[in-house]
């Protein structure tokens, strides 16, 4: 189990006319594109799961183990970046 | 670089939150937002076998109005954001009424401080018009928009100097395909805006306004190809007696500065002053 997040209230988020999904935290941003693993990572993120690794390696076909320290790491990434906002009270593990 | 309709979203966002952080109100217009209310309910329809699908609206920048005296703290909380300012308001129009901002990353800002066709003072105007609004997440992010009537009624008065371009379409679409009660709710708030001029202009009624100040300034401009003299003129013939030595100088250091942007640098005022008599004497002969 993972910890759950959310989508950040101070982040704006949209899909351009091809499809790929952009996020900017406001009100400075910089925007960012957010592609293949990264989006699917970030979508489940912020659908409030719990089972994130699991989701995601559901969504790729893979066994959870291999992707667990892939997932984890992008988590952190988003958190730093201020993409995702951990659920208060989630623990880490 | 971003796509131009995420650019045009994201400082939709921006602009809001900037303004939450500094207390200001900002109503969104035009663009996505059009899309998310007014053409919300079509844009969403299943197509129907034979017919093209409906289209979103293309836009270039963001445009919000804002209340004149929270204008220039509004334009000073964006420059502490890292937004530029490429027109100030007496820059870009004889009306005076908006000023674009730059970002290196974001679509253009189009801040109004009040909306041609509007002859309500401005404060008050928009008081009226934030009394009606409601949020709607535009990028996902919560911003307040103005009520759908009101909306129609901003866009319309648009579309009567615009159209030529694109403004047709949007009298086709948001007032002849409008509704009885529709239409009514529309008429409504432009008398409480003191708007009926511009409305009329845009809906092929402005015979019905022909005794009021304003009438000349809206003929001219609802024609495709208008002037800067026609415009001039309308603007003269719409100005109260005391406002007229106000349009004259926003005129003439309008010209100005559009010399100093060609140019590159200043022009001196005896420089502009001759550049002036050049257009006038070109205008002249060129209606002989």
């Amino acid at each position: 189990m993972t910890a759950r997040y959310a989508l950040p209230p101070d982040l704006a988020v949209a899909r351009a006319g091809d499809g790929t999904l952009f996020v900017m935290p406001l009100p400075n941003g910089p925007p960012q594109a957010l592609n293949g693993s990264a989006e699917v990572i970030w979508e489940v993120a912020v659908s409030g799961s719990a089972q994130i690794v699991e989701e995601v390696a559901e969504a790729f076909e893979v066994a959870p183990d291999a992707i667990a320290a892939d997932v984890e790491a992008a988590l952190r990434s988003f958190s730093q970046l201020g993409l995702i906002e951990r659920l208060a009270g989630e623990d880490a593990s | 670089m971003l796509p131009r309709d995420v650019a045009v979203r994201f400082a939709h966002a921006a602009i809001q939150a900037i303004a939450d952080e500094a207390g200001i109100t900002v109503l969104h217009i035009k663009g996505p937002v059009v899309d998310a209310t007014l053409r919300a309910t079509r844009l969403s329809e299943p197509v129907e076998e034979g017919t093209s699908a409906l289209r979103a609206r293309i836009s270039v920048d963001a445009d919000v109005l804002v209340s004149p005296d929270q204008a220039g703290p509004l334009l000073e909380a964006m420059k502490r954001h890292g937004w530029q300012l490429a027109w100030d308001f007496d820059e870009g129009s004889l009306f005076a009424h908006a000023a674009t901002l730059t970002h290196p990353h974001l679509a253009h800002i189009d801040i109004h401080r009040w909306f041609p066709g509007i002859e309500r003072e401005p404060r008050a105007a928009f008081a009226l018009l934030a009394a009606g609004a409601r949020r709607i997440p535009l990028a996902e992010f919560p911003c307040l928009v103005p009520s759908d009537d009101a909306h129609r009624l901003i866009l319309l008065l648009h579309a009567a100097r615009s159209l030529d371009a694109g403004g047709r379409a949007d009298v086709a679409e948001l007032w002849t395909a409008a509704s009885a009660e529709e239409q009514a709710a529309v008429r409504a708030v432009a008398e409480r805006l003191d708007a009926t001029v511009a409305l009329a202009a845009a809906i092929d009624e402005l015979e019905s306004v022909r005794h009021r100040r304003s009438y000349r300034l809206w003929s001219a401009l609802r024609r495709p190809g208008h002037t800067h003299r026609e415009t001039l003129m309308g603007h003269l013939a719409a100005a109260r007696p005391r406002e007229i030595p106000t349009v004259l100088i926003r005129f003439l250091l309008l010209n100005k500065r559009r010399m100093d942007r060609e140019r590159g640098s200043r022009v001196g005022l005896v420089e502009s002053l001759a550049g002036y008599r050049t257009w006038v004497a070109r205008r002249v002969r060129s209606r002989r």
